[in-house]
């Protein structure tokens, strides 16, 4: 769902006639969001706030550039699109093969990504943690673990399973996920 | 799109390569990016399965503190007083609240809750008024501040493990101290420095990694607002350590666990905790530094389920091994030589006229 541009309209009017501190209230508006496109490109949550907040600061400094009638949202994307690129740019260097992947598979699936993202709007993704909180236990806690680095290692020391089972497991969660989005049977 | 529960084995092999949870060969990522610019639905299939982990970790976690946009926005520090951004506009969401009381007597009645919730915490956020700005997808919600610990004050926290009832730290061996070994307090004069992974009493049979500091928080007399399930803890903390060696690792985090009235907290221990709490999630892991100059924050939320009466806050600082090294590498009782938290915040927001539930959700 996305924000009526109207009345980001009147509240982008609000914070050009002065109230900036109103701008605390787009970022919280937008917040979930924003992070959520940047941490499916990142995946690390620290690096993808990072970025949301340099986003955030940029479309601050950049504001009466916005035309009244767009969508914000896909404007602030815009803004992470390019902070993303940078940000791939500047770590390459001392980039690792896991960075280097996700920096390609953002490249690749750029469009893809930022259509996707017109629909994920923050009550969508709040949807989520009820969608989470109905899946079955064992779901729920891989889907609570996420997928970062050791964890898959470690919860399936802790589940005694495989890694590989790890990975089916939460695949099956974000499938039963989808499902439970879009309104269809509860997990 | 794939409809089989199960993942073909090229999307398997992309998932461990993109999220780093295991050793791919350099051949097999070559191919899968091949095959990502060339297959429409393979790529499909990838990018639905990153959309949702990246949703899913902005989720379950609370949003940051952008301390550099109140900096850049100029919002005074004194309003701003280094708090999350839920508490930061203060004067905002208290200039819209009048406007919104203004507006209409009919959101009058939602000040009523807030009196209960103040009985729990010291009401902090007063209304999140989207209403106000014509915002249909966000209605009214508060913030409660449940705690905000600097261990500035005494008692210090026990060391008995899970606490027995609410009010009171309790854990792992850890003691109240100032300034040490070039780590200052992330505010006031006092930090916690955790010192062993273990508590009195802890059995000798399993092995001790991560310290942990507890608190019960008791939410039953919001279980009204607990049973529709608009209620949300948020759980925040700063970590700090003095250097160490190269060759040890130490992460922090933050749990939250979910309890029913049932469960009898005076002699629980954490694995009673972990198998009886009705839900609980753990945010993510922080790798810590070795400048003793940074604090580093992690965070957990959690949706409170039906039947919560009392939260269980933890905050968790374990040694891990380094490279491939397994975690019998480690010594049976970890002990820290100099690793420390303060700044504990805990927050729920109650969101009260829609339930997510209701709203309208995207096909």
């Amino acid at each position: 769902m996305t924000t009526p541009t109207a009345d980001i309209d009147a509240l982008l009017d609000r914070i050009a006639g002065g109230e900036t501190d109103l701008y605390l209230f787009v970022v919280q508006r937008f917040e979930l969001s924003l992070r959520s496109y940047l941490a499916g490109q990142l995946y690390d949550l620290g690096e993808a706030d990072d970025l949301a907040q340099e986003v955030f600061i940029a479309a601050w400094r950049d504001l009466h550039s916005f035309r009244r009638g767009e969508d914000f949202g896909a404007w602030l994307r815009g803004i992470a699109r390019h902070r993303v690129l940078m940000h791939f740019r500047s770590r390459k260097r001392h980039a690792n093969a896991i960075d280097r992947f996700r920096e390609e598979v953002a490249r690749i699936s750029q469009s893809e990504l930022e259509s996707a993202a017109c629909d994920d709007g923050s009550a969508v993704i709040e949807q989520l943690l009820h969608c989470v909180s109905r899946l079955p236990e064992k779901l729920r806690r891989v889907v609570r673990a996420g997928l970062d680095g050791a964890r898959p290692a470690a919860l399936a020391d802790e589940l005694r399973a495989t890694v590989a089972a790890i990975y089916q497991l939460h695949y099956r969660a974000n499938q039963l996920l989808r499902t439970c989005m879009q309104g269809g049977a509860q997990p | 799109m794939n409809s089989d529960l199960h993942m073909t084995p090229d999307l398997a092999v992309f998932l461990q390569a993109w999220t780093g949870g295991g050793p791919v060969p350099d051949v097999d990522r070559e191919r899968l990016l091949h095959r990502l610019e060339d297959d429409a639905v393979f790529r499909a299939e990838c990018l639905a399965e990153i959309r949702m982990l990246g949703m899913l970790k902005a989720v379950q976690a609370p949003p940051p503190r952008w301390l550099d946009i109140t900096d850049v926005l100029g919002v005074s520090a004194s309003a701003v007083d280094a708090a999350p951004v839920r508490e930061l506009p203060r004067a905002v969401m208290a200039r819209l609240a009048r406007e919104t009381i203004a507006a209409g007597r009919s959101r009058r009645h939602l000040d009523r809750p807030i009196a209960a919730a103040a009985a729990v915490g010291i009401v902090v956020g007063m209304l999140c008024t989207s209403a106000v700005l014509g915002f249909a997808t966000r209605p009214l919600s508060r913030e409660t501040m449940l705690i905000r610990e600097g261990f500035e004050e005494p008692p210090a926290p026990g060391v008995t493990g899970v606490p027995a009832g609410p009010g009171r730290w309790s854990g792992d061996y850890s003691e109240v101290v100032g300034v040490r070994q070039g780590v200052k307090p992330a505010g006031g004069s006092c930090m916690l420095r955790f010192q062993r992974a273990d508590h009195e009493g802890s059995p000798a049979s399993r092995p001790h990694r991560s310290g942990d500091a507890m608190r019960v928080v008791d939410v039953g007399m919001l279980s009204q607002s607990i049973d529709r399930g608009v209620v949300m803890v948020s759980l925040s903390a700063l970590f700090n350590a003095a250097g160490f060696p190269a060759d040890e690792r130490y992460d922090g985090a933050v749990t939250i666990y979910a309890l029913d009235a049932d469960l009898p907290l005076d002699r629980a221990t954490e694995e009673i905790v972990y198998r009886e709490a009705l839900t609980s999630t753990t945010g993510d892991w922080k790798s810590l530094d070795r400048d003793p100059g940074t604090w580093q924050p992690a965070s957990a939320r959690l949706l409170l389920p039906p039947g919560t009466t009392r939260v269980l806050l933890k905050v968790s600082l374990r040694r891990m091994p380094v490279g491939r090294q397994g975690l019998d590498s480690l010594p049976e009782r970890v002990t820290f030589a100099g690793h420390f938290i303060d700044d504990v915040q805990a927050s729920l927001v109650i969101t009260e006229s829609t339930s997510v539930t209701q709203r309208r959700v995207a096909p």
